[in-house]
């Protein structure tokens, strides 16, 4: 049995933040740290002196037992991750929460021979805040893909809306002009007395429809500005690719 | 390099083979994905030649875990890869689906513990032959680029490199792994000296 | 001034002529003598004015009636019935409807195929009042295109400034020419 007291590396040991448990190779404990104490709630008075297997499910495990065997003869230590075992030993947080560990083991050489030390770190916080970093990420990830998609939509919206106006203002204009210049046309034929009535007639229905249907254009177009038409014709839109 | 009979070459494969093939084994009963690690390719090279070999990849950043062993022989032994193939890696055996070819701080925690399952399957194979009292550091993990991996290593002219190329098999990902033994020269001798031991005992 | 010769014509090109607005009527009448001059008939497919009034203007300005031939795509549309002048015309029901408008010009193609007469469209600028830039382009295409088959020449009017850049850069394409209009004629080509 290793010295508990009185020996300055227990006492260092002892106080050591993180969880230690030291073995022989036949799991007997030798040392059982007061953080190990805490953690799993079991005490030095009940460990030491007995097998560990008996108080710990995964250390009684045969996958635990085949990888730290070499350890007892000095071999390479032996590292058991979170991710893949969770936890060595059972030691809830406070809460109930399952404390996970990174459990490294590692040969300790005495005069009676080899131990195995066995480092358990609680990385419980760390990977709370690295999922939950995991998860901000993601996120604003997602967060920054809806706002690109919706700039870019605004921006065919808008261009979109341009083109339409752009052609809606020419089929616009232009036409006005004649209608200006053909109604000219016809009151300087009416003031030289130049056409017969029908003539006249014909010429002024004829500027009458298409007034007509510019005022439908222009409705049209009132529409998709100020009722913010959404579907903006293909053909509009090809323009402003073309 | 030259004084190495192949024969010995030939044993030391061996006992690398046989180690990769118990770490392989290892690995299967941790995680939940199937893994097979291919029959590795061993070379013995200098530090030199390590600079322009596949290994270094390109001399672009690595991860890697490093143990440190002193005594009987000394040096360091490492499992790299490269940076995005252990994440894929990592993603693989924890049955993850592959977000990003980095690692964070748990990822990294998982590779450590198999690149030292892989580091102890091949390191006890050569252990057992050896016999001798050899300290161990705690494996840690590192990213750095294959020649600043060793730098902390005193550096002789002498020293030379087992170089282990193994290929994991995982899921639907396959990741080239490298185990670099870097070893000084009177240890790689000391290390063949027994190796040609045990050829010497064996019966015929 | 761009010339219109007979070469040109027989070689079936195909013309964007360009006009004031306030000039469109009266080069309507100066492209018709230009052609006439050269002894080509044609047909004539007026969005601009019906076809009755256009006659007359003709019938003023000493233009020979007898060689051209109306498709007047307004008349029915804007008097809601059919003008009394009903002679050498054919009458489109509505000028958005472009698939009557290309059936009757193709009719009207197929009988003076291998004819001297070319087609004049007035004008691009009036058709826009009914139509998009986008209908119009392909309908221009598929004008030009059959016209450049049957190597029948044609002349588009338009009003300068009066079209979108994407309409104009398209008609500028389908035809072979563009003639300006927009100066005044030159009294020595009369």
């Amino acid at each position: 049995m290793l010295k508990g007291s009185g020996d300055i590396v227990c006492t260092i040991l002892e106080y050591l933040p993180v969880g230690i448990c030291i073995i022989d190779s036949d799991y007997v404990v030798q040392i059982w740290n007061s953080c190990m104490e805490q953690w799993t709630g079991v005490g030095r008075d009940t460990l030491i002196g007995t097998d560990l297997r008996e108080h710990f499910p995964q250390v009684k495990k045969e996958t635990f037992q085949n990888r730290i065997e070499g350890v007892f003869t000095g071999g390479t230590p032996v590292v058991f991750s979170s991710k893949i075992h969770t936890c060595i030993f059972d030691a809830p947080l406070p809460g109930g929460r399952v404390r996970r560990q990174q459990t490294t083991v590692l040969p300790v050489e005495y005069p009676t021979g080899w131990y195995a030390m066995v480092v358990c770190e609680d990385v419980t916080s760390l990977t709370d805040e690295i999922q939950a970093y995991r998860r901000m990420k993601d996120t604003a990830l997602q967060e920054l893909e809806r706002r690109e998609r919706a700039e870019y939509n605004l921006r065919v919206a808008n261009e979109d809306m341009l083109a339409y106006i752009s052609e809606a203002t020419v089929r616009l204009k232009t036409p006005m002009s004649l209608v200006e210049e053909n109604l000219q046309e016809i009151l300087h034929e009416i003031e030289e007395g130049t056409s017969t009535p029908e003539e006249l007639t014909t010429a002024l229905k004829m500027q009458i429809q298409m007034a007509a249907t510019i005022a439908l254009n222009l409705q049209e177009l009132n529409h998709a500005i100020i009722a913010g038409k959404k579907e903006i014709p293909a053909a509009y839109r090809n323009m402003i690719q073309q | 390099m030259a004084d190495i009979p192949e024969s010995s070459m030939d044993t030391l494969r061996e006992l690398i083979n046989i180690g990769i093939g118990r770490a392989a084994g290892t690995l299967n009963e941790l995680t939940r994905a199937r893994v097979i690690l291919e029959v590795p390719v061993v070379e013995l090279i200098s530090m030199e030649d390590l600079r322009n070999h596949a290994a270094s990849f390109n001399g672009r950043d690595t991860s890697a875990v490093k143990i440190d062993f002193n005594g009987y022989i000394a040096g360091s032994t490492a499992m790299v890869f490269n940076t995005p193939g252990a994440a894929a890696l990592v993603y693989a055996i924890t049955g993850e689906e592959f977000e990003k070819p980095e690692l964070d701080v748990m990822m990294a925690e998982t590779l450590k513990e198999v690149g030292n399952i892989c580091i102890n399957g091949v390191m006890g194979s050569i252990g057992n032959i050896l016999h001798e009292r050899i300290t161990y550091t705690p494996p840690r993990y590192e990213e750095s680029t294959v020649e600043h991996l060793f730098k902390t290593n005193t550096i002789d002219s002498q020293m030379l490199i087992v170089l282990v190329n193994t290929r994991f098999l995982v899921s639907e990902i396959d990741v080239d792994g490298y185990i670099m033994m870097l070893f000084e020269f009177a240890s790689l001798k000391n290390v063949f000296t027994k190796i040609a031991q045990l050829g010497e005992d064996e019966p015929c | 001034m761009n010339r219109i010769t007979t070469d040109k014509l027989n070689e079936g090109d195909s013309f964007l002529v360009l006009s004031s607005a306030p000039m469109l009527k009266e080069n309507n009448i100066r492209l018709v003598k230009e052609i006439q001059r050269l002894h080509y008939q044609i047909i004539m497919i007026t969005f601009n004015q019906p076809s009755p009034i256009l006659k007359r203007t003709y019938l003023k300005n000493d233009v020979d009636l007898e060689p051209i031939i109306f498709i007047d795509a307004v008349s029915k549309y804007a008097l809601g019935t059919l003008p009394d002048d009903i002679d050498r015309a054919v009458f489109i029901n509505n000028p958005r409807n472009l698939t009557n408008l290309s059936v009757a010009i193709s009719e009207m193609l197929k009988e003076f195929k291998d004819t001297n007469t070319c087609v004049i469209l007035d004008s691009i600028s009036t058709m826009l009042i009914y139509l998009s830039s986008d209908d119009i382009s392909k309908f221009v295409h598929f004008m030009t295109s059959k016209m450049a088959i049957l190597g029948m020449p044609g002349f588009f009017v338009a009003v300068e400034n009066g079209l979108n850049p994407v309409l104009m850069s398209h008609l500028s394409t389908f035809t072979d020419e563009v003639i300006d209009f927009t100066s005044p004629a030159d009294p020595a080509d009369d």
